[in-house]
C-alpha cells in the first residue's frame, strides 16, 4: 500500500502540572512536587515533578502511598484553571504552523505539518521551533516526537523526556520499534501484556513472527491492531477539535457519609466545581448522570435527559437530591456513600445553538389555525 | 386449580401482556395475572385499568379453579422453563406450585377474588377489518403521533369513520402529519371517531402478530376494544377533540418531484449520523435542475452535503427540514414496493408531502424549518 507520507509532530508539556505550580512559585525549584490531594486524602496523584518521580512517585499513584515514599514532598491542590490557560497559549504557538492541531489533554497534542503554514519541510525543525518558543513563552519545557504517523511520533516524544526531541524516519521506524517492550504499545495494558508475555512476546520484534490472523484469533481486534503497529504502521489522521463527549466531576470523600447535611454540602461542592468548568469551556449539556459509589465500593448511576435544550444547574440539583434521598430510603442497610460524581453529557455549543436559534421548526397550528 | 400447558403458548400468552401488568404498583392485584379454568382451555386476564387483556389458550384441565400470580415472575420463571409443559397448580392457602421437568417451584400467589373484575360488552360502534389492515394503518402512522403532554388530543392514533366504506387513520403532533385512508370492502354503520393513545398501540400490533385474520373492532365514548380470534382487549379513550387538520392535508403543492429512495435514506441517515443523532438537527434540500442537493447546516461537529440526481425542472429552491422527521417518516416508505418516493411542495415554507405510487391512499405532511443559511 503506497499512501503519501504524513509528518506528524507530537509534543507533550513536561510534568506540566507540577511544572505550573513551580514557575508560579520559584522557591519549589529543586524540591519534589506532588500535584493531587494531601497526604492525608484518599485522592491520587495527579501529577509529579521529575525530582519526585525518583522516588517512585507516579500518575494514579495514591496520596498516602506517595507520602509513604517521599514525606518531603509538597503536595499541592490542582488549579485547572491555571493550566488551561498555559496550555491555550501553548496551543496558540501550534496554530502558527499548522491548523490540525487534535489536542489529546491540556498538555499533549498532535500535530500534522505536512502542509504547514510556514511552508518548511522539514518537521523536525518545526518542532525544535515550537519547543523553543514555548520554552521561551511560558517558561516550561515540552518534549516532542517526530514520525511519520501518530502512533510512531507519540512513541518517539517518550523515549527522551524531559526536554527532549526524538525523530523517527520511515527507514528508521522498525529497528526502533523492535527493541521496545510491547508494553508501550497504545493498547496494551496488565491483561494483554499478560496474554503477550504467555506467548512468549515480550519485545515489539516478537510480534513479528506471528501473522495477522493468528494475533487475531488470540486477541481479537487489538490483535490487528497490534499487528499494524509492530510495523509502524497507523493509519488513523490528525483531527483537529476533539469534541469533548462530556464533562464530569467527582470526589471521594475523606470519610464515608450518611444522607444529611454533609453530603448535601459535598453535593453542593461538587456542582460548584462542575459550573466552573463548563464556565470555562462555555458548554451546556442535555443529559446529566449522578454517579454514587457506596462504602462497600458498589457503584450506581442515575441519569437525567431532556430531548430540547440544555438542563439547567436547578434541574440537575432537583434531580441528585431526590435520587440521593430515594437511594438512602431503599437501601434497607442505609449503606454509606464514598464518592459521588456528576457528569454532563449531549454538549451543546453556544456558538451552534446560536446557529439553530436562526432556524425556526414552523408548526402545523401556526401555518393553519386547525378548525376543530 | 391444576393445569397442564405447553410452555410456547404459555410464553406467547405472558408476552401479549407482559406490558400490561405493571412491575411496581402500589395496588398488587394489577401487577399479577388472573388464570381461570374453562372447559378444555385456561383464560388469562390482566389490566392495568388503562387497559385489559383477555384471553383463551389451550390447556389440559385437571383441577377446575382459579390462580392469581405475579406476571413478570412467572414470564421470567417460565423463560428458563427447559421441558415442553409447564404445570401450574394453585392450593386454597393461594401458594401457586409450578412444575417443569425436575423442577418444582412454590411461589405466593394472591387470592384471585382480589383480582379486578373484568368484563367485555358489545360495544355501540363496531366493524370487521383484516388484521393485516390495522397493522398497516398503525405502522405508517405510529412515527407521528404526539407525545407532548400539553398536546392532549394528539396523543393517541385518530381513528375516523369518514365514509360507510372508509376509515381514515390519523397521527399527527404539532409538527408533522401521518394519514392512511383504509377502504372497506362493504359498508360498515358505525359513525364518528376516536383517539386511541399511543401507548396501547403497541400492544394492539403484538396482538395482531400473534392473532391472524379479521378483527372485531369496536368503540364507544370511553374504550377501543378488539376481539382477535380468542383475545379481547380494549384500552381507554383519549377524551378530547382531535384537531381538523384537512386544510393542511388538502394542501398539497403543485410541485410534485419523484426521488430515488434508497439514495435520499442514505443521505439523511448519514446527516443523522454527523449529529449523533440529534433531535433538533436541521437539513437543506436544495431543487435544482435535475437533482437535489442534501445539505446540512454548518456546526461545530461537522458538514455534509450529498446530491441525488432526479428529474426536476422548476426554479431553484430550497426547504429547510428536522433530519429526524425526515428519516421517521422515510423509515414507513422502506417497506413500499416502488424503488421512488414523491415529494410535494409549493414553496420553502408551505406544508412538504411525501407520498408513493405504491401507496396512493397514504400520505405524511412535514412541516418545514425556517432557515437562514
Amino acid at each position: 500500500m503506497n499512501l503519501p507520507l504524513r509528518k506528524i509532530i507530537h509534543v507533550d508539556m513536561d510534568a506540566f502540572f507540577a511544572s505550573v505550580e513551580i514557575l508560579d512559585q520559584p522557591s519549589l525549584q529543586g524540591r519534589p512536587v506532588l500535584v493531587g490531594g494531601s497526604p492525608q486524602s484518599r485522592g491520587v496523584v495527579c501529577a509529579a515533578s521529575y525530582e519526585a518521580r525518583k522516588f517512585g512517585i507516579r500518575s494514579a499513584m495514591p496520596c498516602a502511598e506517595a507520602y509513604r515514599r517521599c514525606p518531603q514532598a509538597v503536595f499541592l491542590p490542582p488549579r485547572f484553571e491555571r493550566y488551561a490557560e498555559i496550555s491555550q497559549q501553548v496551543r496558540q504557538i501550534f496554530y502558527q504552523y499548522t491548523d490540525l492541531v487534535e489536542p489529546l489533554s491540556l498538555d499533549e497534542a498532535w500535530l500534522d505539518v505536512t502542509q504547514n503554514l510556514m511552508e518548511v519541510p522539514s518537521a523536525t525543525w518545526i518542532a525544535q521551533r515550537i519547543r523553543q518558543e514555548i520554552l521561551s513563552q511560558t517558561g516550561l519545557t515540552a518534549s516532542a516526537g517526530v514520525s511519520y504517523n501518530k502512533f510512531l511520533a507519540k512513541l518517539a516524544t517518550g523515549q527522551n523526556k524531559p526536554d527532549g526531541l526524538t525523530v523517527v524516519p520511515p527507514q528508521k521506524a522498525l529497528d526502533f520499534l523492535a527493541p521496545l517492550p510491547v508494553g508501550v504499545l497504545f493498547g496494551v495494558g496488565k491483561v494483554t501484556g499478560a496474554k503477550l508475555v504467555a506467548q512468549g512476546i515480550q519485545r515489539v520484534r516478537d510480534l513479528h513472527r506471528y501473522s495477522l490472523a493468528e494475533l487475531e484469533n488470540t486477541l481479537g481486534k487489538m490483535g490487528g491492531q497490534l499487528y499494524l503497529y509492530a510495523r509502524g504502521l497507523d493509519f488513523r489522521e490528525v483531527t483537529p477539535r476533539r469534541e469533548r463527549k462530556s464533562i464530569g466531576i467527582e470526589s471521594t470523600f475523606s470519610q464515608d457519609l450518611a444522607h444529611g447535611p454533609a453530603l448535601a454540602e459535598e453535593l453542593e461542592n461538587l456542582f460548584v466545581g462542575l459550573y466552573k468548568r463548563l464556565q470555562g469551556k462555555q458548554q451546556q449539556g442535555r443529559s446529566f448522570t449522578l454517579k454514587v459509589k457506596f462504602s462497600d465500593f458498589t457503584q450506581i448511576t442515575r441519569a437525567l435527559s431532556q430531548r430540547q435544550g440544555p438542563l439547567s444547574f436547578e434541574q440537575m440539583r432537583c434531580f441528585a437530591q431526590e435520587k440521593l434521598a430515594s437511594l438512602w430510603q431503599s437501601s434497607a442497610e442505609g449503606r454509606k456513600i464514598r464518592l459521588l460524581g456528576l457528569s454532563l453529557g449531549q454538549l451543546i455549543h453556544p456558538s451552534q445553538e446560536a446557529a439553530r436559534a436562526e432556524n425556526r421548526q414552523l408548526q402545523i397550528f401556526d401555518f393553519f389555525p386547525p378548525a376543530t | 386449580m391444576k393445569i397442564r400447558i405447553q410452555k410456547n403458548i404459555l410464553l406467547e400468552a405472558l408476552q401479549l401482556i407482559l406490558s400490561i401488568s405493571p412491575k411496581a404498583t402500589s395496588l398488587q392485584a394489577i401487577g399479577n395475572l388472573l388464570i381461570e379454568t374453562d372447559a378444555n382451555q385456561v383464560i388469562i386476564k390482566a389490566t392495568n385499568f388503562e387497559v385489559t387483556f383477555l384471553g383463551s389458550f389451550p390447556a389440559i384441565i385437571e383441577k377446575e379453579g382459579k390462580a392469581c400470580i405475579q406476571t413478570a415472575k412467572l414470564h421470567n420463571l417460565a423463560r428458563n422453563f427447559i421441558a415442553s409443559e409447564v404445570v401450574i397448580e394453585a392450593t386454597k392457602q393461594n401458594w401457586v406450585l409450578l412444575q417443569n421437568g425436575n423442577t418444582s417451584l412454590k411461589l405466593p400467589g394472591i387470592d384471585p377474588d382480589a383480582f379486578p373484575p373484568i368484563e367485555f360488552k358489545q360495544l355501540e360502534q363496531n366493524f370487521v377489518l383484516p388484521s393485516e389492515e390495522l397493522k398497516l394503518a398503525i405502522d405508517r402512522t405510529l412515527f407521528a403521533i404526539g407525545e407532548n403532554e400539553s398536546r392532549k388530543n394528539l396523543m393517541g392514533l385518530n381513528l375516523e369513520v369518514i365514509e360507510p366504506k372508509s376509515i381514515r387513520w390519523m397521527g399527527a403532533d404539532a409538527f408533522r402529519i401521518a394519514q392512511a385512508i383504509t377502504d372497506l370492502e362493504s359498508e360498515i354503520t358505525a359513525k364518528g371517531n376516536i383517539i386511541i393513545p399511543k401507548k396501547s398501540l403497541n400492544e394492539v400490533k403484538r396482538i395482531l402478530d400473534y392473532a391472524q385474520g379479521p378483527i372485531q373492532l369496536s368503540f364507544d365514548e370511553n374504550t377501543f376494544q378488539i376481539e382477535a380470534g380468542k383475545i379481547y382487549f380494549k384500552t381507554r379513550l383519549i377524551e378530547a377533540d382531535y384537531p381538523n387538520l384537512e386544510r393542511i392535508l388538502t394542501a398539497m403543492g403543485a410541485t410534485e418531484v419523484e426521488v430515488p429512495k434508497g439514495e435520499l435514506t442514505r443521505a439523511v441517515r448519514i446527516l443523522n449520523t454527523l449529529y449523533d443523532g440529534d433531535p433538533n438537527a436541521v437539513m437543506k434540500l436544495t431543487f435544482m435542475q435535475d437533482q437535489i442537493i442534501v445539505e446540512s447546516q454548518k456546526l461545530e461537529n461537522g458538514e455534509g452535503v450529498d446530491r441525488i440526481y432526479c428529474p426536476y425542472a422548476g426554479e431553484e429552491i430550497s426547504i429547510g427540514l428536522n433530519i429526524q422527521f425526515v428519516l421517521e417518516a422515510l423509515q414507513v416508505f422502506e417497506s413500499a414496493s416502488e424503488e421512488t418516493i414523491l415529494f410535494n411542495f409549493s414553496g420553502s415554507v408551505q406544508p412538504f408531502f411525501i407520498r408513493t405510487h405504491a401507496w396512493p391512499q397514504f400520505k405524511t405532511v412535514l412541516m418545514p424549518v425556517k432557515i437562514k443559511w
